[in-house]
């Protein structure tokens, strides 16, 4: 078709749909992303889905291996466990536990870490400088040992493990906010907007917030991944998600006593932890190169 | 002519990177005044280091003075007032690329003086940054542009149409030249000159190049490690026989 319009283009990709066109272009980090999404969308229906009840026993089918094995039935698509309790459901139960859980989390810390981080960025003053300062040691603390220790002080359970990972997940979001807003607030483009006249609110959530987003996006990925291996890892280590919740992590530590006579039960809650972290460190990654070939021209 | 911008005894230090308090300072610019008449060019000429950015920085209001006042219209200017600032007196930044935000369109950067500095309505604001934008040598299509689709020049002229909108009085230009290839900063200074003409603008030029000066400016303030030396009318430094730093600065690359 003959284009009558030669000069003006309809479509003006913004700087960030350029990040996304490049993204999309990558295999891997398309098909991780989609694993996502359907994991996402298998969660939040997991109490439809379920065929059974996570924590109903069936004592005629105790450690029943998959139905894809020679003894398996098709009643149990993955088996049952040491107890009779069908796998499948307490995988898609257990998703919640272990994927959205985490999810919330983190959207939670970020939402806190972020605003707070803005606010130390874009502040002078000497209140937040030490607030900054004292952040910047907290860092040097893994998240994790430092979830074990607010878990340590406020006791082992559900609740308390929540509370624990968003606790050690702010500081990094602050510490990356921080950083950010402070190396953008020194260029031209932030002193311009300034001589404009901006108020302060404006200036941080127009002019300097979308060109902070690909750190942003990135830390929330990193942040992502480590909360739901501190999640299982508390779990796991019993200080999380109490004996009949069906948690991936604590599935794994259940399953250690009779890993040579129902090794499916290991393998399954393993696999579905592998799979989700290496999912969001493939769209974690792609995202960063994506980002970098956008800024690279 | 009387003079619409009076600086007094204008004066900058700094502390080294941590700013404690027993840190040592630096005088990056020494107690410096000077005047402007409305359309009047003033430009600012110094070797690297010698506090030229630093005094265009005061007056735009990128920083504020140590000591030292300033007074537009006989109304002294206060650094926490952006607003009065900022109607009257704008800045055009050395790097046009870095001076736009690179993840917004063209339009939204254009409207936010409007929108902080006028009551427009949001269909006003639009008329107004349209015009501004051929008032430029641009088209209204650019509106819609991101930064990274226009060239050095087009983005050197978006960043003049950021500074004319709101209909200064002043702009001040720290080295904004420099970047652009000469056919580039020809049409550029010729747009700038055309704007000063029908919008009776004063501009403050910071530049190192002596034939721009010869070219554009009315007066030539000279600094020297952040101290005044010379403050005269054009014709006069160029046909009085000066001290040789003088010399050297104003007839570099001959």
């Amino acid at each position: 078709m003959a284009q009558h319009d030669l000069y003006y283009q309809d479509r003006n990709p913004s700087p960030l749909q350029l990040v996304w066109y490049s993204f999309r272009e990558r295999t891997a980090a398309m098909i991780a992303l989609w694993f996502l999404i359907i994991l996402l969308v298998v969660t939040l229906a997991s109490y439809l889905l379920a065929p059974y009840d996570p924590v109903q026993q069936f004592s005629d089918a105790l450690s029943l291996p998959p139905s894809w094995t020679a003894d398996g039935n098709m009643a149990f698509l993955f088996g049952t466990d040491d107890l009779g309790r069908d796998m499948l459901s307490r995988l898609l139960i257990g998703a919640a536990y272990s994927f959205a859980l985490p999810l919330v989390i983190v959207i939670v810390a970020s939402s806190f870490g972020i605003f707070t981080g803005a606010i130390a960025g874009i502040d002078r003053n000497a209140k937040y400088r030490l607030f900054g300062q004292v952040f910047d040691r907290v860092l040097t603390i893994p998240s994790f040992l430092l979830a074990l220790v607010i878990i340590a002080i406020l006791g082992p359970g559900l609740g308390n493990a929540i509370i624990a990972i968003t606790l050690s997940l702010i500081p990094q979001f602050v510490y990356v906010t921080r950083n950010a807003v402070q190396s953008e607030w020194k260029k031209d483009y932030v002193t311009a907007s300034r001589l404009n006249g901006c108020s302060d609110t404006y200036l941080m959530y127009r002019v300097i917030f979308p060109n902070i987003t690909p750190a942003m996006v990135m830390q929330f990925t990193v942040a992502l991944s480590v909360a739901i291996m501190d999640i299982a890892a508390l779990s796991f280590l019993g200080l999380g998600v109490q004996a009949p919740t069906p948690e991936w992590g604590s599935m794994l530590a259940r399953s250690l006593d009779e890993v040579y006579l129902s090794p499916w039960s290991m393998v399954l809650p393993g696999l579905a932890l592998f799979i989700t972290i290496t999912a969001i460190n493939i769209v974690g990654d792609s995202l960063r190169r994506a980002i970098k070939q956008r800024m690279d021209g | 002519m009387t003079s619409i911008l009076e600086v007094k005894n204008l004066s900058k230090s700094f502390r080294g990177r941590r700013d404690w308090p027993w840190s040592p300072k630096s005088v990056a610019l020494e107690p410096t005044s000077f005047t402007l008449a409305a359309g009047e060019t003033l430009a600012i000429m110094g070797e690297t280091g010698s506090g030229k950015s630093t005094l265009a920085k005061l007056v735009a209001g990128v920083d504020n003075p140590t000591s030292g006042d300033i007074y537009l219209n006989g109304q002294k200017l206060y650094d926490a007032n952006t607003k009065q600032r900022c109607q009257n007196i704008r800045m055009i930044f050395q790097d046009s690329e870095k001076s736009l935000n690179s993840q917004r369109t063209i339009g939204q950067q254009l409207e936010e003086p409007l929108i902080f500095n006028t009551r427009q309505t949001a269909q006003e604001r639009q008329n107004t940054v349209k015009q501004t934008l051929r008032k430029v040598g641009l088209l209204a299509e650019h509106y819609e542009f991101y930064p990274h689709m226009l060239s050095t020049g087009q983005k050197q002229r978006v960043a003049i149409a950021r500074a004319i909108s709101l209909e200064p009085q002043i702009i001040v230009a720290d080295e904004a030249l420099v970047a652009l290839d000469p056919s580039v900063r020809a049409q550029i200074i010729n747009l700038m000159l055309d704007l000063q003409q029908d919008m009776g603008i004063s501009y403050i030029f910071v530049t190192h190049s002596p034939q721009i000066v010869k070219h554009i400016a009315d007066k030539i303030l000279i600094l020297y490690r952040g101290k005044m030396i010379t403050f005269e009318k054009t014709e006069h430094l160029l046909n009085k026989p000066q001290q040789p730093y003088v010399e050297q600065l104003l007839h570099e690359h001959l």
